[in-house]
């Protein structure tokens, strides 16, 4: 069961992340995100899959960069828990990534009657290119 | 003004002061028993006043010895810091020696090693004025989040880090301690 109150802090950092007023950036895990929350204090989260089961952790870091609050979560855990650190998880990552302004720019791109694409030109060799055997 | 000047002043004003009392005193008065009272007085008057002199001379002596002792504590401190960014420095080549050798114990170990020294950098505010706050917050995040990385990818073999965010964090610190050491070096700069 999470701590009451990683669970209100990931709520509401989902809740800013969401309103666009949180910025997150990349941690050294493979699917790792990571917050400054207030001075030094961090937040990560980060997804790993292991034999088909998906697991996200939250950690928080004090100022002194040790860990002061640790949850992992996998298809195991109560479905509240792992829908809130699911849905945390994917927050930070399309906040990090752009999602929205990307599908946004590319939604008003494709509405639009101007032509996407490019032409693919093929390069020709030249005939004195060409090999002499 | 020197001791010297302020017990030749004090001299000074004394003959004067005797001078003045023996022009002020009733001619009947001026006897060889007054004269020496008079002067009696006036040298006790002027040994207090260069005891007192001698007292600040000394305080003075004492506040200017305290300042150098701390120029002294700051310079060596200085050099001490500068040869324990040169060794910091030298540790994150170490590091990522290990980490592209794939000797991820030995990585961690000196990783250990290392925040020591950069939590003891960090509680040093004198440091705040040459490296922007923030930046350096952000770097010792990133170490720590690194460190808890490596032990945890290192036990659980499973899961899996971004070796480019990882040395790229590694170079962020490297380039921090070298414009620390820089600027300590060249403080005008």
């Amino acid at each position: 069961m999470i701590p009451e109150k990683l669970a209100k802090l990931i709520e509401l950092l989902t809740e800013k992340t969401k309103n666009k007023k949180a910025i997150w950036s990349k941690g050294s895990g493979d699917s790792q995100f990571k917050i400054s929350v207030a001075e030094g204090i961090a937040v990560t989260i980060s997804s790993w899959t292991d034999n088909w089961n998906d697991h996200f952790e939250v950690l928080v870091f004090n100022s002194n960069g040790n860990i002061i609050q640790r949850f992992v979560t996998d298809n195991n855990s109560t479905s509240k828990d792992y829908q809130l650190l699911a849905t945390f998880h994917g927050v930070a990552s399309d906040q990090y990534y752009k999602v929205d302004e990307t599908m946004d720019a590319l939604l008003s791109s494709v509405n639009s009657d101007e032509v996407i694409g490019n032409i693919e030109k093929l390069d020709k060799a030249p005939e004195e290119d060409d090999l002499p055997f | 003004m020197t001791y010297r000047i302020k017990v030749l002043l004090s001299a000074l004003a004394s003959v004067f002061l005797f001078i003045i009392i023996y022009f002020v005193l009733p001619k009947g008065d001026r006897i060889i028993i007054n004269f020496i009272t008079i002067i009696g007085v006036i040298l006790s008057l002027l040994g207090i006043l260069i005891a007192y002199f001698q007292i600040l001379s000394v305080k003075n002596v004492a506040i200017e010895t305290q300042n150098r002792i701390k120029e002294n504590i700051i310079q060596n401190n200085k050099i001490l810091t500068l040869s324990d960014l040169s060794r910091k420095a030298a540790m994150i080549d170490e590091i990522l020696g290990y980490l592209r050798n794939d000797k991820i114990d030995l990585c961690i170990l000196r990783m250990k090693d290392l925040k020591i020294l950069i939590n003891n950098l960090k509680n040093q505010e004198q440091y705040y004025s040459l490296v922007s706050k923030k930046q350096f917050r952000e770097i010792f995040e990133n170490f720590n989040i690194d460190l808890y990385n490596f032990q945890t990818c290192h036990l659980e073999n499973k899961k899996k880090m971004d070796m480019a965010v990882v040395i790229k964090n590694f170079e962020n610190l490297s380039t921090l301690f070298l414009d620390l050491e820089i600027k300590l070096k060249t403080p005008e700069l």
